[in-house]
């Protein structure tokens, strides 16, 4: 190391001198008891909610509970080092994270503390880890696209930068991948990602980062990790903080997408702080404000309006249902805040449909607006489709004889299931998209058998990059176009079909 | 409930009826105009009642019917203490609240300075301070405060110096030993600032 020590030396030395000494003038109470993360304090007469406390050694709590005769402390740290009797300081600061781009490719805890071993986070800024969501005023509809790069999300779910969009579906499904795939897609497009892993195996999270970093996405990602073995507080912050990060840059005009995995871990640990604390359980155990902690987290991805910089944050919090069962509590609660779900079957996933989402009951309520112009116009009708699909699929399944109209949706229909299968860490451009989708609406793949469908796609995107990469460019261009796609005499239209007939020729 | 030997064994139940029964005493002693001299001698029960060995045990033993225990506080407190206080301990005898007896006491105490304009401060040194010393304190703070002081006077060697005023929750410390933490965590601040202004120059000398 190059740094002699005279110079440490003497920067000390400076502030030995210049110290002035104050009276320090401080607000304390007593540790009464202690343990499962949580303390009860005698005194701290004047603190306020969410207000920071320090306990001895420099461990930091968040006043949760304010009785008549004590105060319900969280505490963000290690509890066992803190005894009864120890004597408790208010802050009279409210809890803040490290911001700005000295997070960005990094692995924080949800106090912003680095986990990945690459030195100290450099950044002045911070930001207050629970604030009140933007207002009506400050806000604009959601019109931009924010593609995931997942052909059945992109076509018949699609999200828009600040749209809040529910990933929702049993253990192993493909929750995670579905997040994952959209941040990938990212790279390029300037927007900041950030991963919220809440209650999930330290190995997982692991494999997740390796993922990002071979994909080049932890460039723009921050991880927050507060795995399976971080105490409750800890993970009943982690989203709330991840989003401070994320708000720094959105209030900059700025775009972010932050994946939440998963909300219904930290509901869980919510409830587990609620009932040390006594609060009475309603429905599941849970406290009567689960609704609440949700709702002013995912109220907090907005899309600001241009007088505020236009910056957005959009979302995509990850639900964990058990047996496919979404009336349960935490789901309808998160489906009722959100602007869509996506909703991810396990018997869609083993047949190998991936991703295995369930057409019928996995909606947007805003993304259409953001949609892409010709991807509205290839795939407007895709989602009812695949439906109506499905009923006659099972309706098939009887073994009666289909007339020729009916036998000719049903074969429409497989192909347009394989067609939508993607392999994961395989995000597709949207032009991409709209060429495939296109030529399955269309029929142009009626005579390809199903079999070979996802060989077609792959030659024939290979196809046009290569030999009619000039179709491509002008569709990129038109695509948000209103009659590109749509009217069989547009241009685009006619260089498309033409494209694909000509590859079919070729096909075998 | 013993007066907490430990600041921290604390029953908020007891507290809650300490601070009713506490009310109705000194509302009591206000009318008598002797508000005073129960609450001390409240303080003087409640010693007696834990030194004196069984005594507390049987005043709070639900075993022991109501009338006995009149008995055994008319023979144990008559002509000792105020009839009025003597009357205050058979009501919470029969309402068999003994064992919040220390709460009510702490609270009467509480409640009595709140009333009179009187405030409780302990005061930490490092050495034992004269009493010169201690009356300045007294006026000083007493000013500052615009209440009357009753000061306490600890010695903790391991402030090293300056002293450590503490007003119900607030501590205002003055310690020396507070002013070296402060000190030492300025300078690491400050260090740790200046080696990260130059993390350039920390390359790995082979």
């Amino acid at each position: 190391m190059k740094i002699s020590a005279d110079e440490i030396a003497s920067v000390i030395q400076q502030e030995i001198t210049n110290f002035e000494s104050e009276i320090d003038v401080r607000e304390v109470g007593t540790v009464l008891e202690v343990g499962d993360g949580i303390a009860r304090v005698h005194g701290l007469t004047n603190v306020a909610a969410g207000e920071m406390v320090e306990f001895p050694g420099g461990i930091i709590g968040l006043a949760f509970n304010l009785e008549e005769n004590s105060v319900g402390i969280i505490i963000l740290g290690d509890y066992l080092k803190i005894t009864e009797g120890d004597q408790v300081k208010s802050l009279g600061t409210l809890l803040s994270v490290p911001v700005g781009d000295a997070v960005v490719g990094r692995v924080v805890d949800p106090l912003g503390n680095p986990l990945d071993g690459k030195g100290p986070i450099n950044s002045d800024a911070t930001r207050p880890v629970e604030i009140i969501a933007a207002g009506v005023a400050e806000r604009k509809p959601v019109t931009e696209s924010m593609p995931t790069g997942i052909k059945a999300v992109d076509a018949m779910t699609p999200v828009g930068r600040g749209q809040r969009e529910l990933i929702i579906g049993d253990r192993k499904t493909g929750k995670t991948a579905v997040g994952i795939d959209a941040i990938i897609n990212q790279k390029g497009a300037g927007v900041k990602c950030f991963y919220i892993a809440v209650g999930q195996k330290d190995s997982s999270v692991a494999g997740v980062i390796k993922e990002l970093e071979e994909h080049g996405a932890m460039d723009y990602t921050t991880v927050i990790v507060s795995g399976a073995s971080s105490p409750a507080p800890m993970q009943y912050i982690a989203p709330y903080a991840g989003t401070a990060m994320a708000e720094a840059f959105m209030y900059d005009g700025g775009h972010c997408l932050i994946v939440y995995d998963d909300l219904s871990k930290q509901a869980v640990a919510y409830r587990e702080l609620s009932l040390l604390m006594r609060r009475p359980p309603g429905r599941e155990a849970y406290p009567g404000d689960v609704f609440y902690c949700h709702s002013r987290l995912l109220e907090r991805s907005v899309k600001l309006s241009d007088a505020l910089g236009g910056g957005s944050i959009t979302s995509l919090p990850i639900i964990e249902t058990q047996e496919g069962e979404v009336s349960a509590y935490i789901p309808t609660n998160v489906i009722s805040i959100t602007d869509g779900q996506i909703y991810l079957q396990p018997d869609l996933f083993f047949s190998g449909v991936r991703p295995a989402m369930n057409a019928g009951i996995s909606v947007s309520r805003v993304g259409g607006n953001a949609q892409v112009a010709a991807m509205k116009n290839v795939a407007g009708g895709l989602r009812l489709q695949l439906a109506a699909f499905r009923a006659l699929e099972a309706f098939a399944q009887l073994g009666t004889d289909l007339d020729a109209a009916t036998q000719a949706d049903l074969d429409r229909g497989y192909r347009m299931v394989e067609l939508l299968k993607q392999p994961q860490y395989k995000p597709l451009h949207v032009c991409d998209q709209i060429l495939v989708i296109y030529a399955g609406t269309s029929g142009k793949l009626d005579g390809v058998p199903v079999a070979d469908i996802r060989r077609w796609e792959e030659e024939f995107l290979e196809h046009i990059h290569t030999k009619k990469q000039d179709v491509w460019d002008s569709l990129n261009e038109n695509k948000d176009v209103s009659a590109v796609m749509k009217k069989a005499d547009n241009e685009v239209t006619i260089m498309v079909v033409a494209a694909i007939d000509e590859f079919n020729q070729s096909f075998k | 409930m013993v007066e907490a030997k430990q600041p921290t064994v604390f029953d908020s139940d007891q507290q809650q009826l300490g601070d009713v029964y506490a009310r109705a005493l000194l509302a009591f002693g206000a009318d008598a105009g002797n508000v005073d001299q129960l609450v001390e001698e409240l303080d003087d029960v409640v010693d007696a009642i834990n030194v004196v060995a069984g005594l507390r045990d049987a005043l709070e033993s639900p075993r022991i019917g109501a009338n006995s225990k009149m008995d055994l506080l008319d023979k144990a407190f008559a002509g000792k203490v105020e009839k009025g206080l003597l009357h205050f301990l058979k009501v919470v005898g029969s309402k068999g609240r003994f064992d919040c007896l220390g709460a009510i006491s702490a609270s009467a105490k509480n409640l009595r300075d709140e009333m009179s304009g009187r405030v409780q401060a302990v005061v930490t040194s490092a050495s034992p301070m004269d009493g010169e010393t201690v009356e300045r304190i007294t006026k000083q703070l007493s000013e500052k405060l615009g209440k009357d002081v009753r000061l306490r006077v600890l010695v903790d060697p391991e402030i090293l110096g300056g002293i450590v005023v503490r007003v119900g929750d607030t501590v205002y410390d003055g310690s020396v030993m507070n002013q070296l933490a402060q000190v030492r965590s300025r300078a690491v601040k400050r260090a740790s600032d200046a080696i990260r202004e130059k993390l350039d120059r920390f390359a790995m000398s082979d």
